[in-house]
């Protein structure tokens, strides 16, 4: 039997604020445990919330990043449920009239599987603005709470059902990473729990035409989790159909150790959030005067950005989009590119050399060894010729390592690029009295054997002649 | 006493609120809220199709703040008023697992 | 006999302007004040029992500092050293906050009520919390877990409620004024039943940072004292805009000195809502009180014109739906987790959870907490909540169309006087005779209740004055106003 698979996506996004969301307590993520509290967050008698302004700023702006809808008229909520990381057993949040609703995401590029995914929009329900919960850790007969993440404003963000593979659902994430980061809203840093997802998913026989209850699956904390455990629904679901079973709608969780999905409750027990207009919070008007000056504000998308990196430095569109992918990426080639780098050998440089050392040494760009500067640098003295590409290598793993600039290195090292042809005759000479063979083959017209010439050069030289120039007084020398 | 009323279950009603009632308490609070409750029909009396909702006594909007802060109190005057603490750092409960990802539900 | 002396003999019917001369001129100290008061606590609250706490060595304390601040010329104002009794369920740093209820037994609050730091700010003393409805439900404080309050004019009858407390030992000369809350007529009704004033102003106009909220949507902190003029004091102490609450209102500073004694009574347009004379169960004392204060109005040449308020008949349905749904979101957070009363016999949260909130809430917070959950579960909200919701725009816009046709609305505060003590048993009875003070809330408006008359039996009633939205200066130049004819048409009969 042939199935189709529908999946959905409700992510929450931690907003990278100053303060939490309802009050002036510090958002921060790795203090000390139970010091960023206060009598508001921690739900103390007679306190009250007041709206975090950037809260919404951030939401809003998140909202016209995926084309949606901004409510011109909106409120805040309560949800009901009783919980220990709770503080007031109710969250504040947006029932029927969230900030952001009916947008959309493009999504393209390849999946985890590696294999390219078709260009595909997927369309975003709504973005709504709520609180954060507090952080519990468990241990075996108690668990311990601590508050400093209760109140941090946290962003949903629901996605129509659009998705068909797992492939496709890590695109839409890392898609909506993108925007996150590239509109400066949060890191998405998953460890940290600034990006979490649940997902919905659901499998029929293809070309059925009713759907099926659907699953979702909650406790997925990395990428990689979320895309295997889509993978191991999409099996478990369809061997459900095979034997003739019937799909009831359940809400299961992720075991990452054993790879599998295990039940936590089915539709019966779902809960009663008793959702009803937060009554401390006034509603929310957006002037469309402040839509306009937020509107400016809204950075490049993604794709955007790839398109215009094309059409500015006439790099391929594989480079743009590698080098787009990631915002702090990009940045750091315009950088390069503002101190009069060439942007292919630029583009080339960051892609081959500088992300396999980032990612070797683990490393992210905000933690990069080498400024754009000094990159700019680097491909700077590799074009005018003061070191070749074999010696900008070297030249280029001693900065990562040491910090230095490229010039000091070089200096120092005695690494520039040998371009006087006296210095280059001398070796040429010895190259072609020790090697009788290679220059009978090179009269006989064979090309290895100048390459094998030119790396004799290359070696007495020390990697410093210039390759060109040795490659021509070789031609002229030997005949 | 109309249907609506008769239908409230107030064992279910308890343990949303999370309440423990006794037989005695269950049956009075059920005779007390129906009689509230179908006082309360007269509402469905009342034609409100065209009325909108008011959830809040003044009319104002936009009421935030800006993203500054304010300070917080010290750990220990927020574990001088827990029941239970656990190493002098967290708020100690039974242990529990949340019934979905670690994060609202 | 010394000024002192003066004031002293004076001090259970002395009000705080008075005692402010008294400090300024020297005639008193503040330490002198808190001990007379004291004293008088200590005589009569045993018979009482307004006071849940009175802590008199830091009211001692702060009545020493208050002394030396105004020997070196440094007051913080006027009202620098004057005592004022808070109900129990505002926030005073360092103090309980009990709400009257088990299930904060043992909380230390660690922080300021923006009331609270407003009357600090000004020198005013916090004297003593006192008793209430738990969580302030209820309307004759029997639902306090820990004593019953009596009513100073008859010490077998309830003084009313919420704010029970602060209204008897205001009336029974324990403070010269009280902090009250009023979500339905909590300060209005007990300030009717003790003969004393107690004032609900404009919803935003107070910051209700630091009220543990009943209902969110209706509650205000408001003064209960023992003459309108020390009403408008209090107010002026305690409004204006909070940025800790999004719910108050720009512009709420209030000016005491505004109600001033150059009213022209006969200016004014008094509305006489006929379906509040409709009411069922209006006792016939309470309805001559009314119509006697009507006439106090009339004689003196004010307008009494008739207002129309077709929706109140909805009133109550309205107003307990919405109070309890959020009573029942605001209460959740009584849980026995972070602070307060827990109860952990078997080492299960849902347990800890039952066990400490079956334990902690009395049998009339658990009846609203239910209710509430009821109204707003799944496939009941649109029936109930959403409906009270509209039903609350209809009766706003009943105040509105009334406003435009008078400035004040003059009606009763309570359909009975002061009673004995559990003679309403059942819960709709009760709610049902909240129906003069619940729509104030619901819309917002301000509305006082001043000492009016007497029943058969010798107990006070009270009548209510109600305002437009920010309406406060009028509502209280006309209270002060009838304050003063009625005593003198008082005196006139006798």
């Amino acid at each position: 039997m042939k199935f189709d698979v529908v999946i959905g996506l409700e992510v929450h996004v931690q907003i990278r604020t100053n303060t939490k969301m309802f009050c002036g307590c510090s958002n921060r993520y790795g203090a000390e445990p139970n010091t960023l509290v206060c009598p508001v967050c921690m739900g103390y008698p007679g306190v009250l919330p007041v709206p975090n302004k950037e809260g919404i700023r951030n939401t809003l702006l998140a909202g016209l990043m995926c084309e949606c809808k901004i409510a011109l008229y909106s409120k805040f909520d309560r949800k009901s449920y009783f919980y220990p990381d709770m503080p007031k057993n109710y969250q504040i949040s947006q029932y029927d009239l969230p900030f952001c609703e009916d947008g959309k995401l493009v999504i393209s590029g390849k999946g985890l599987s590696q294999e390219l995914i078709a260009t595909k929009t997927i369309g975003i329900t709504r973005i709504h603005l709520e609180e954060d919960v507090a952080k519990s850790t468990h241990f075996k007969q108690y668990s311990g709470i601590d508050f400093n993440r209760a109140g941090v404003p946290l962003m949903e963000v629901v996605s129509e059902p659009d998705m068909t593979t797992p492939d496709e659902a890590y695109a839409y994430l890392t898609a909506l990473k993108q925007i996150m980061q590239y509109a400066d809203i949060s890191d998405c840093d998953m460890e940290k729990g600034q990006m979490r997802c649940d997902v919905n998913i659901s499998v029929k026989p293809s070309g059925s035409p009713t759907l099926n209850a659907k699953t979702e699956v909650k406790n997925l904390n990395s990428f990689k989790a979320i895309h295997k455990s889509l993978h191991y629904e999409i099996e478990r679901q369809s061997d459900v159909l095979e034997s003739k079973g019937h799909l009831v709608q359940q809400t299961r969780g992720w075991n990452d150790d054993i790879g599998e999905t295990y039940i936590m409750r089915t539709k019966e027990d779902a809960a009663d959030y008793r959702y009803f207009p937060e009554p401390d919070l006034m509603p929310i008007e957006i002037s469309s005067d402040y839509l306009e000056e937020l509107k400016k504000e809204v950075p490049e998308t993604p794709g955007q950005r790839c398109a215009r990196f094309i059409q500015e430095f006439s790099i391929p569109e594989y480079d743009a989009s590698v080098l787009t992918s990631d915002k702090a990426c990009a940045d750091y080639f315009e950088q390069c590119i503002r101190f009069g780098s060439n942007p292919k050998k630029t583009s080339n440089w960051i892609m081959v050399e500088l992300l396999r050392e980032l990612s070797q040494s683990n490393k992210t760009f905000d933690k990069c060894p080498i400024s754009p500067k000094d990159f700019a640098e680097l491909i700077l003295l590799i074009t005018d010729n003061t070191i070749n590409g074999k010696i900008a290598k070297t030249v280029f793993n001693d900065m990562f390592s040491s910090r230095k600039s490229a010039s000091v290195i070089i200096d120092e090292k005695g690494l520039k690029q040998v371009t006087d042809t006296k210095e280059i005759l001398e070796f040429v000479k010895r190259a072609i009295e020790n090697n009788p063979i290679p220059v009978q083959q090179l009269k006989e017209g064979k090309a290895s054997a100048l390459n094998f010439l030119v790396g004799q050069v290359m070696k007495f030289s020390k990697g410093k002649a210039n390759p060109q120039l040795a490659s021509e007084m070789i031609k002229k020398e030997s005949s | 006493m109309n249907e609506k009323s008769q239908d409230v279950d107030i064992r279910h009603i308890a343990n949303l609120a999370r309440l423990n009632l006794n037989d005695g308490e269950i049956s009075r609070y059920e005779t007390d809220i129906n009689a509230i409750l179908s006082y309360a029909e007269q509402l469905s009396k009342v034609d409100l199709s065209d009325v909108s909702p008011t959830a809040h006594a003044a009319s104002i909007t936009n009421v935030i703040r800006s993203d500054e802060e304010r300070g917080s109190m010290t750990r220990s005057e927020l574990l001088d008023n827990a029941p239970d603490v656990l190493d002098d750092e967290l708020i100690k409960v039974p242990v529990v697992i949340r019934h979905g990802s670690e994060g609202p539900a | 006999m010394s000024a002192a002396q003066k004031f002293v003999n004076k001090i259970d019917s002395g009000t705080i302007h008075e005692a402010s001369d008294a400090l300024e001129t020297g005639q008193i100290s503040s330490l002198e004040l808190c001990q007379n008061l004291i004293g008088r606590h200590d005589d009569i609250d045993g018979k009482i029992n307004g006071f849940l706490s009175l802590d008199t060595s830091q009211i001692l304390e702060d009545a020493n500092a208050s002394d030396a601040r105004r020997k070196n010329g440094k007051q913080l104002s006027r009202y620098d050293g004057i005592p004022i009794a808070i109900k129990d369920n505002l926030s005073v740093k360092g103090q309980t906050c009990g709400c009257a209820s088990k299930i904060l037994e043992g909380f230390i609050s660690p922080y300021n009520a923006t009331v609270i730091n407003n009357l600090q700010k000004n020198g005013v003393i916090c004297f003593g919390r006192t008793n209430m409805d738990e969580f302030a439900m209820g309307s004759t404080t029997e639902f306090s877990a820990y004593k019953k309050t009596s009513n100073p004019w008859d010490i077998n009858r309830v003084p009313g409620g919420s704010s029970g407390g602060s209204a008897a030992v205001v009336s029974s000369g324990q403070a010269l004024a009280a902090l009250g809350s009023d979500t339905g007529g909590s300060i209005r009704q007990p300030a009717s039943f003790c003969g004393v004033v107690g004032l609900k102003p404009t919803y935003g106009r107070v910051s209700r940072y630091g009220l543990v909220a009943f209902a969110s949507s209706l509650d205000q902190i408001g003064p209960i004292t023992r003459d309108v003029k020390d009403a408008a004091i209090l107010l002026e102490l305690i409004s204006g805009r909070d940025e800790l609450d999004s719910t108050s209102l720009p512009n709420s500073d209030f000016n005491h000195h505004e109600v001033g004694n150059d009213f022209d009574v006969s200016s004014l347009r008094i509305g006489i809502p006929k379906e509040f004379l409709e009411i069922d169960g209006l006792s016939s004392e309470v309805n001559d009180a009314f119509e006697k204060s009507i006439s106090v109005f009339r004689s003196r040449g004010c307008d009494i014109v008739d207002v129309k308020l077709p929706s109140i008949a909805y009133a109550v349905s309205s107003y307990y739906i919405i109070a309890t749904a959020e009573a029942s979101s605001n209460l959740s957070r009584f849980d026995g987790i972070r602070y307060g009363n827990r109860i952990d016999r078997t080492s299960d949260l849902l347990d800890i959870y039952l066990d400490t909130r079956e334990n902690g809430f009395g049998e009339e917070v658990k009846r609203r907490i239910l209710l509430g959950t009821y109204v707003l579960s799944s496939g009941y909200y649109d029936a109930y909540y959403l409906r009270a919701q509209k039903i609350r725009t209809l009766i706003r816009d009943d105040f509105n169309n009334a406003f435009n046709n008078c400035d004040l609305i003059l009606s009763p505060v309570s359909p009975v006087s002061a009673y004995p003590f559990g003679s309403v048993s059942d819960p709709l009875q009760m709610y049902l005779s909240d129906i003069y003070t619940i729509p104030v809330n619901l819309v917002g408006n301000c509305a006082i209740s001043v000492p009016a008359s007497f029943d058969g039996d010798g107990m006070p009633i009270g009548i209510q004055l109600i305002g437009n939205s920010m309406d406060e200066i009028r509502l209280l130049q006309a209270a002060h106003w009838f304050e003063f004819a009625n005593e003198m048409e008082k005196n006139d009969e006798v």
